[in-house]
């Protein structure tokens, strides 16, 4: 990638002091709260894949934080900080990464699998694209009965080569349904950057083969990528037109946190987007409006050093989840009486060696 | 009690469904305008217009994702697969995303879809055609799978599929969409995990569904003439499976073939095969013999693909070395050749 | 282990007479052997050098398990060893076969190599095919699959529930206590027929009525007067040679030789292993039942017909004197074609005897004693004896039974037939 200027950005200068205040909060509280996570899965209290969205906090706020209470958010696997966006609790997002069975879902999704249905955040989806359709699903429901909102759905650059990103696209525009598309591209699906994975690495322009409006934004600029997602939103709420919109960003640590992402990319480069913070440069910009001083500053972090801790506190205080519970939740409820019949395996209960009472003629 | 083709029994269930339930809508490929590549959704498109019959262009994984997306919102689809072979370039919609929301969102979710798709082979319809692997589907925790094998059933299972809460595998047959029987009229539901027991006999138990079903039932015919009583367990749903029901006639004619139209190797036929041999191991007096698809991709050629595809004379001839492996042939109640 | 007689499944090697490298000639006797009956010398049926013992004094093995390597005249001892543990006997392998040549030279001779029919009381249970079904059933029914292994109408033999449901209604033969197995030596002539139709039925309606072998009972009375003077005059005759000393039961054995000789199908096994046969004899071997200390022993007197009654006098005592040493021959106990038992001498007036399967028939003999019986309308007093037949109804008929008997009868009240 030549060059990281985005195609167009429109900095809003009439947005409120608190909505700024508050986009300034969220990206604080991601950026700790991921800074925390990798302490933890230092520790061990988490498992299995951890990925974290440290550097990418303007293009979650600018995106996610656009959302109102009729949308709904499809994202992948780096999700902690969407769903931190959305208004969850911090609590319930740390709990789930420690698997307690107070986390956002009761221990059985984890990292990549983390939700806030009353949020309309429907998952952290674990393989690369495959929520695009689903999120499409979503937009064909909302348009079906007449709901207004739209779906928003986030992706990385790496999804847009593949089949259901095409599908969906191509589906959600003939079929003028309420969704707009969002790529992070942090240059990088895991190791391999964009130039290698894509023949047209201007990826916005992917959305103009299904005529759509398109376009790219500066993902370190929260107010930027903010009015570009609030225009398409409101196109795909009021016009039933999809959008694809690309937000340029930057992981400032590996894939994830088992990758020191060094490898694959130089130290010079890393370097040269860490000058671009989008926490310091929106500091600097609200600094600059006389909306932060240092006490402000002071504040926040403090609030949410306290959030964090608090967080990771209930985490590890919290119960782990029962494994009598192991065969709740894979069918309603409703339906287990369906599998009376079915024996010993059914998904109700242990594949037991002795069998149940019938299996063994002892009824 | 009016006699209905097996589509027009599918049919019959979507329409009163979709009158039933307005969050009902079918989507797939050609099932508007065109009326279904099968003729299965024939007439809906004109009653329920484009919203509810949702013509797909080809994009598989595409509309599955929108199945699934949508039943998260509340909706109740019933996405068209035209044959099951092509369920491949959706299956992560199915696998990882139908079958997982509900458990991986710590039941949170819910996704009340139906996927109608008719397995089996045709008339030369060859490799990649012609397949029959519902067992990969109901070796998954979280979908229900279902292959009803009569008009009747295809009626009352998929009433039953499209009110359930779970995604479910409704797998129909290319062979037995022109089958004729009755079907009861109205609000006609057959539960879902229940096995039908269409024959009743004594001295051999087949196991089997959908097309194959029918054709057991066919040499259970045969061996009546011969005077050998053959019960014909149908599964009707392999996913929730009813063990009960087999092991019930298990016990009666301690003889059991499984049959199906699938390759046999991890299928259906496996399932039921070890589960009878461990609920019914004292009871068995000889070992469980299966009869399944000849395991290669199947071939044009008309004397080919008959070698490679399940039929009656497969059936009969294993069920006779069933009844050999017991001693009925050296007892002399089976005859030595036919 | 060579095996020595029908139930035989395990042997102890009471003795080697020959030592490693002593040399060998056919009809020698190699070992001693203790099976559940009796001690019975081996003896080898090749010239050559015993090359190896394999099993020592003392070692137990199964039958068909190898126990000693005889090198053949010109083989040397040392390429037809085989690799034993010091201390301990090869796996019992039932008919381990012999060390194959893998070139021109001849193959060595493993001292015992016996081709065993299944075996039944020492294979445990559950290594007998049968279905998981008929296990259960057996179990619930008393049945002993070991007593249908291999004879089931599965394949390969396997037992099926309608096996087990056929025993539970006529349970496989059993041994009377007691009474030992008769085999025969192989090279003696025979007739295998299976069962016609009508027998299947008879079979099949006589094991209902009665399981097992169904019995049926014959008695007729014969005047002895005739053959007590004939056997007198004989024994005075012969008074030189006690050993020569002809008793009732040699007019017997005699007479019954030549009874079936006349009704051959009394001179039958019944072979009760699917499918069911009749085995005709053509030869007669009689089995005389004696009792010993704690039992009773069947020495077997071969090919009766042929011989005089001081031969069958003389042979009788020889085959019982050896056997009561602990000594027999090898076809001392085995290959009886018909029994007789006699308990005249304990006073016993008439009695039924048990047949000893294979067989189709046995003898039973009373007391020969002063009776009452009537002459031309006059009670006159004459020596009579009463004999019953036990034969197996699955073989013989009564008519046929009693005709066999008829003909005893006749010849024991007029004896020059026996001494002709």
């Amino acid at each position: 990638m030549s060059t990281i200027a985005p195609s167009r950005t429109t900095p809003d200068l009439h947005v409120s002091d608190e909505e700024l205040r508050r986009l300034y909060r969220m990206m604080v509280q991601i950026r700790r709260f991921e800074e925390r996570t990798e302490e933890q899965y230092t520790r061990d209290r988490i498992g299995g894949y951890c990925h974290l969205n440290i550097g990418e906090e303007a293009t979650v706020a600018g995106t996610v934080g656009s959302l109102t209470s009729d949308d709904y958010l499809f994202g992948g696997y780096r999700d902690h900080g969407l769903s931190l966006a959305v208004g969850g609790s911090p609590r319930a997002v740390m709990a789930e990464l420690f698997g307690k069975e107070t986390g956002q879902a009761h221990g059985r999704g984890g990292s990549m699998h983390l939700l806030d249905v009353k949020r309309h955040f429907l998952g952290g989806w674990g393989i690369v694209g495959a929520q695009i359709p689903l999120a499409v699903g979503a937009a064909f429901a909302l348009d079906y009965e007449g709901r207004p909102g739209a779906v928003m759905c986030l992706f990385g650059d790496a999804a847009v080569n593949i089949g259901a990103f095409h599908e969906g696209l191509n589906l959600a525009a003939i079929w003028n349904l309420p969704c707009v598309f969002v790529i992070t591209n942090n240059l990088y699906g895991m190791g391999t950057s964009v130039e290698m994975a894509s023949a047209e690495p201007d990826l916005w322009k992917r959305g103009q083969a299904y005529r759509m409006p398109s376009e790219r934004v500066d993902g370190q600029d929260v107010l930027a990528v903010r009015e570009a997602t609030q225009r398409l939103l409101r196109l795909a709420r009021e016009e039933r037109q999809p959008a694809l919109l690309e937000c340029l960003t930057y992981r400032y640590r590996g894939h994830s946190v088992a990758d020191p992402g060094k490898s694959y990319r130089p130290q010079e480069e890393i370097d040269r987007w860490r000058d671009r913070d989008p926490i310091v440069l929106f500091e600097q910009t609200l600094r600059t409006r006389g909306i932060l001083d240092d006490a402000a500053v002071e504040a926040v972090r403090a609030e949410v050093e306290a959030e964090v801790q608090d967080a990771i506190d209930y985490a590890l205080a919290s119960p782990d989840p029962d494994p009598k519970d192991l065969y709740l939740h894979i069918y309603d409820p409703k339906g287990a009486s369906d599998f009376d019949r079915m024996g010993e395996g059914a998904p109700f209960g242990e594949l037991s060696i002795r069998g149940t009472n019938w299996a063994n003629g002892e009824a | 009690m009016p006699e209905l083709t097996y589509r027009e029994a599918l049919r019959q269930a979507l329409r009163e469904e979709m009158l039933r339930d307005p969050s009902v809508y079918v989507i797939g490929e050609e099932v508007g305008r065109f009326e279904g590549p099968y003729k299965v959704t024939q007439g809906l498109f004109k009653e329920f217009g484009p919203r509810r019959v949702k013509e797909a262009p080809i994009a598989e994984e595409g509309f599955m994702g929108i199945g699934v997306g949508s039943a998260m919102l509340g909706l109740r689809p019933v996405v068209e697969i035209m044959t099951l072979n092509f369920i491949l370039v959706a299956i992560d919609m199915v696998i990882n995303h139908a079958a997982k929301v509900r458990y991986m969102f710590g039941g949170q979710l819910k996704v009340p879809m139906v996927i109608r798709t008719p397995g089996g082979s045709g008339k030369q319809l060859t490799a990649q055609h012609s397949q029959s692997f519902e067992g990969w589907f109901a070796n998954t925790p979280g979908l229900k799978v279902v292959a009803p094998s009569n008009p009747a059933d295809a009626k009352g299972l998929l009433k039953s599929a499209i009110r359930d809460d779970d995604p479910v595998l409704f797998l129909e047959n290319l062979t037995i969409y022109n089958q004729r029987g009755e079907v009861p009229d109205g609000d006609y539901v057959v539960p879902i995990g229940l096995a039908a027991v269409p024959r009743v006999g004594t001295d051999l138990t087949i196991v089997s569904h959908s097309y194959a079903t029918v054709r057991a039932l066919q040499v259970a015919e045969r061996f009546a003439e011969e005077g050998i009583s053959v019960e014909v367990v149908d599964l009707r749903s392999l996913r929730p499976l009813d063990m009960e029901t087999v092991v019930k006639s298990v016990r009666k004619t301690h003889r059991v073939l499984c049959v199906e139209e699938g390759w046999p190797t991890y299928g259906v036929s496996a399932e039921i095969a070890a589960r009878v041999s461990k609920a019914c191991f004292a009871e068995l007096d000889a070992p469980v013999e299966r009869v399944g698809g000849a395991e290669v991709s199947m071939p044009y050629a008309r004397p080919l693909e008959n070698a490679a595809q399940v039929n009656n004379e497969k059936i009969y001839a294993a069920a006779r070395s069933v009844l050999a492996e017991s001693g009925m042939l050296k007892r002399g109640i089976l005859t030595a050749n036919r | 282990m060579p095996r020595l007689s029908d139930t035989m499944q395990v042997g102890t090697i009471a003795r080697w007479v020959k030592h490693e490298g002593d040399a060998v000639k056919t009809g020698d006797v190699l070992m001693e052997v203790e099976t559940d009956k009796a001690t019975l010398e081996l003896p080898s049926y090749h010239d050559g050098t015993l090359a190896q013992i394999v099993i020592g004094d003392g070692g137990t093995a199964p039958v068909g398990t190898i126990v000693g390597i005889l090198a053949r005249v010109g083989e040397s001892v040392e390429s037809v060893r085989i690799a034993t543990s010091p201390t301990q006997a090869p796996p019992a392998v039932a008919a381990q076969p012999p060390r194959e040549a893998s070139n021109s030279v001849p193959a060595p001779v493993a001292v015992a190599t016996v081709a065993t029919s299944p075996v039944v009381h020492d294979v445990p249970v559950g290594a007998v095919k049968a279905s998981p079904l008929a296990r259960i059933l057996a179990e619930q029914s008393g049945v002993d699959l070991r007593t249908l292994a291999g004879h089931g109408s599965g394949p390969g033999g396997r037992i099926v529930r309608a096996d087990v449901e056929a025993a539970a209604h006529a349970p496989a033969p059993v041994q009377p206590a007691g009474m030992p197995v008769v085999s025969a030596p192989s090279g003696d002539a025979f007739t295998d027929e299976p069962l016609n139709r009508m027998r299947q039925a008879i079979t099949r309606g006589m094991g209902i009525a009665k399981p097992g072998i169904p019995h049926i009972y014959l008695t007729v009375e014969a005047e002895m007067d005739e053959a007590l003077s004939l056997r007198q005059q004989i024994n005075d005759l012969s008074s030189a040679d006690p050993r020569a000393k002809v008793s009732v039961n040699d007019l017997v054995i005699k007479a019954s030789s030549l009874a079936l000789h006349t009704w051959p199908a009394v001179n039958a096994w019944f072979l009760d292993e699917a499918p069911a046969r009749i085995r005709t004899w053509h030869h007669v071997n009689i089995g005389v039942a004696v009792s010993v200390d704690g039992g009773l022993i069947v020495p077997v007197i071969r090919d009766v017909p042929g011989k005089s009654l001081g031969q069958i006098a003389r042979e009788t005592k020889d085959v019982y004197d050896r056997v009561r040493s602990g000594k027999p021959a090898a076809n001392d106990l085995q290959g009886a074609t018909f029994t007789v038992s006699n308990l005249g001498a304990y006073g016993t007036d008439e009695f039924a005897a048990v047949i000893a399967s294979p067989q189709a028939a046995i003898l039973a003999v009373g007391a020969a004693s002063p009776r009452a019986v009537v002459h031309d309308g006059q009670i006159v007093v004459r020596t009579t004896m009463r004999i019953t037949l036990s034969a197996d109804h699955r073989v013989v008929d009564g008519a046929y039974a009693a005709q066999f008997l008829k003909e005893l009868k006749r010849l024991l009240e007029h004896p020059i037939s026996l001494v002709l």
